[in-house]
């Protein structure tokens, strides 16, 4: 745009946002923490440019060539998901987009770990235990659903306006925020729902899971915090088998500070839950 | 899959009690969608509300994950309301957006005026090409024109007549403040050599009724208007399209009279450099009245009041 570069003086300060005249497309998202230094004993920095750069640009890549010259080259990741959950027709859109989303929502609720240990604020801590006894008992129930999880997905803990917590599993690229095609034939029974035709998102409940909780997604449950159950994540740092190890250092570099800000920011008991 | 399995016979169980199911529980307005979970069974985990998100959450929600994914947002991204409510700037303004809004297409090579082609690029699939390293120039010259004429306290009249051009000249106008003015539908003829008869000689005595300058988004529609301003001797500014004599108005923007996208850029770059000579004049203004009260100030203390 400017090779022009204009001599603008002080006094024409534009107070509206100015205009976009250059073609955006998707890019690298930043971290709030540095990629080289890693994520403690969770990630090495190998591992975290595995999953934040190698695997997120390779995303925005593919959905860049998908999306060109259509009417969502312009929209953020979060309205391309929205847009596209229920069009059978762009399901490799939808997919692309969705893991892009997910992956940016799981580091994002990261933090290197501070030498003196992360503790829960107040108020996520009163609803853990109002929902699970004690937060041992949310990290065995959310440890027990990726171990269980033989595949891809997600591991969500969610809430509902209450501030009722629980744990949902989904498989592939799948969203909460609104309810896919699959989700919508699932809930209603549908003979037809096969996962074994299935291509994208499939949404299956594992054990140890809040039961019914996929009913209500897209419904009534926010997404506070997930997990990455997917094998480039602890493959160069624990080999093929190391999802429990994962799983036991996750819990070492969670910000509960943010996984409470989004806590405040998503429930308002007060709208009537 | 075995719990597929167990979900559909309780869903069959609901089914086949339907009043009473209907009706029994605080859930149940969803039983034909989300099985029953039976309390007793599950009671280690939390039941989770089944009530729709408030609109405020949603929007929470989204308004959270709109930086999550990659740096795009609506807020940086190019959206189809962005030419009318987010024009370019005259000092920002490229060859790149001009074409973009489709300012070379002119008319029918046939059609074209004799004293327009000193503005054309060539010919193309028996239409005319303007050639827009005239049209940029030209266009902030316009911008030049309308700024200096605000700078100066004047008043700029957008005038755009179809229902496609009324946006842009209205926003233009607003854009302007107390200084612009649009005409979006029809101009009443005599409006300026007639102001009397169409105003009233009361508002002709408490209000200027001509503006200082006349802006046309759809020229070739409005003849009857330019020749009211040549005998009210105000000065014109025009998009000026190949079938059309450049010598019309004074200030001519040789661009593609039939694209509103055009017309809304041509509006939008002229209104923000008026409303650039707006803010200078009011400045100026200000500063005016600051040193008059310096002036009074210094008066008073040294030619100190006899008490």
């Amino acid at each position: 745009m400017s090779c022009l570069a204009p001599t603008r003086s002080v006094l024409f300060r534009s107070r509206l946002p100015t205009a976009v005249s250059r073609r955006c497309i998707h890019q690298l998202p930043t971290l709030p923490y540095k990629i080289e230094n890693g994520l403690g004993d969770f990630l090495s920095p190998a591992a975290l440019r595995t999953v934040a750069v190698e695997y997120q640009s390779g995303l925005l890549a593919n959905l860049n060539e998908l999306v060109k010259d259509t009417d969502l080259e312009n929209k953020s990741i979060v309205q391309t998901v929205l847009s596209t959950a229920r069009d059978p027709a762009k399901v490799l859109t939808f997919n692309h987009a969705c893991q892009a989303l997910n992956n940016s929502f799981f580091l994002d609720n990261l933090k290197p770990p501070s030498g003196r240990g992360s503790t829960i604020p107040p108020d996520l801590s009163n609803s853990i235990i109002k929902s699970f006894g004690s937060p041992t008992a949310l990290k065995s129930s959310l440890s027990a659903a990726v171990t269980g999880m033989s595949g891809s997905g997600w591991v969500w803990l969610v809430c509902d306006q209450r501030t009722e917590l629980g744990v949902v599993a989904t498989y592939g690229p799948s969203t909460l925020l609104a309810r896919t095609r699959m989700q919508v034939a699932a809930s209603a029974g549908r003979a037809a729902y096969n996962p074994n035709r299935s291509v994208g998102s499939n949404t299956v409940q594992v054990g140890n899971v809040t039961p019914g909780a996929l009913n209500y997604v897209g419904q009534s449950l926010v997404p506070l915090l997930c997990v990455s159950v997917h094998e480039h994540a602890w493959l160069l740092d624990y080999g093929v088998w190391g999802k429990e190890e994962y799983m036991r250092r996750f819990w070492d570099v969670v910000n509960w500070d943010k996984v409470d800000e989004i806590l405040k920011k998503f429930v308002r008991p007060d709208f009537g839950g | 899959m075995s719990l597929r399995a167990a979900a559909a016979p309780s869903l069959k169980t609901a089914a086949s009690a339907p009043r009473r199911a209907l009706f029994s529980t605080s859930r149940s307005l969803f039983s034909e969608v989300a099985p029953e979970t039976e309390p007793s069974a599950q009671s280690e985990f939390p039941t989770l509300s089944t009530k729709p998100l408030p609109r405020a959450v949603r929007k929470e929600i989204i308004s959270h994950f709109t930086n999550l994914g990659s740096t795009q947002t609506r807020g940086n991204s190019f959206q189809p309301h962005h030419p009318l409510h987010r024009p370019a700037s005259p000092h920002s303004l490229t060859l790149s957006a001009l074409v973009a809004s489709g300012a070379h297409i002119g008319h029918a090579r046939a059609l074209t005026r004799p004293s327009f082609i000193p503005y054309t690029y060539g010919h193309r699939a028996g239409v005319t090409i303007i050639n827009l390293d005239h049209t940029l120039p030209l266009l902030r010259r316009a911008a030049n024109v309308t700024r200096a004429i605000a700078q100066a306290n004047g008043t700029v009249l957008f005038v755009g007549t179809t229902d496609a051009l009324r946006p842009a000249v209205r926003k233009a106008a607003e854009r302007m403040g107390p200084n612009g003015f649009h005409v979006g539908t029809k101009w009443l003829p005599g409006t300026l050599t007639n102001a009397v008869e169409l105003f009233g000689p009361a508002t002709i005595k408490s209000h200027s009724v001509k503006p200082d300058l006349v802006v046309f988004l759809n020229p070739a529609q409005n003849l009857h208007a330019i020749r009211e301003c040549a005998i009210a001797r105000i000065p014109t500014i025009g998009i000026i399209d190949s079938d059309v004599d450049p010598r019309i108005v004074m200030y001519p923007i040789p661009a593609n009279d039939e694209s509103i996208r055009t017309a809304e850029l041509v509006a939008g770059v002229i209104s923000i450099a008026g409303r650039e000579g707006v803010e200078i004049w009011q400045r100026s203004v200000q500063e005016k009245a600051k040193a008059d009260r310096r002036r009074d100030l210094n008066n008073e203390i040294s030619e100190p009041q006899d008490q």
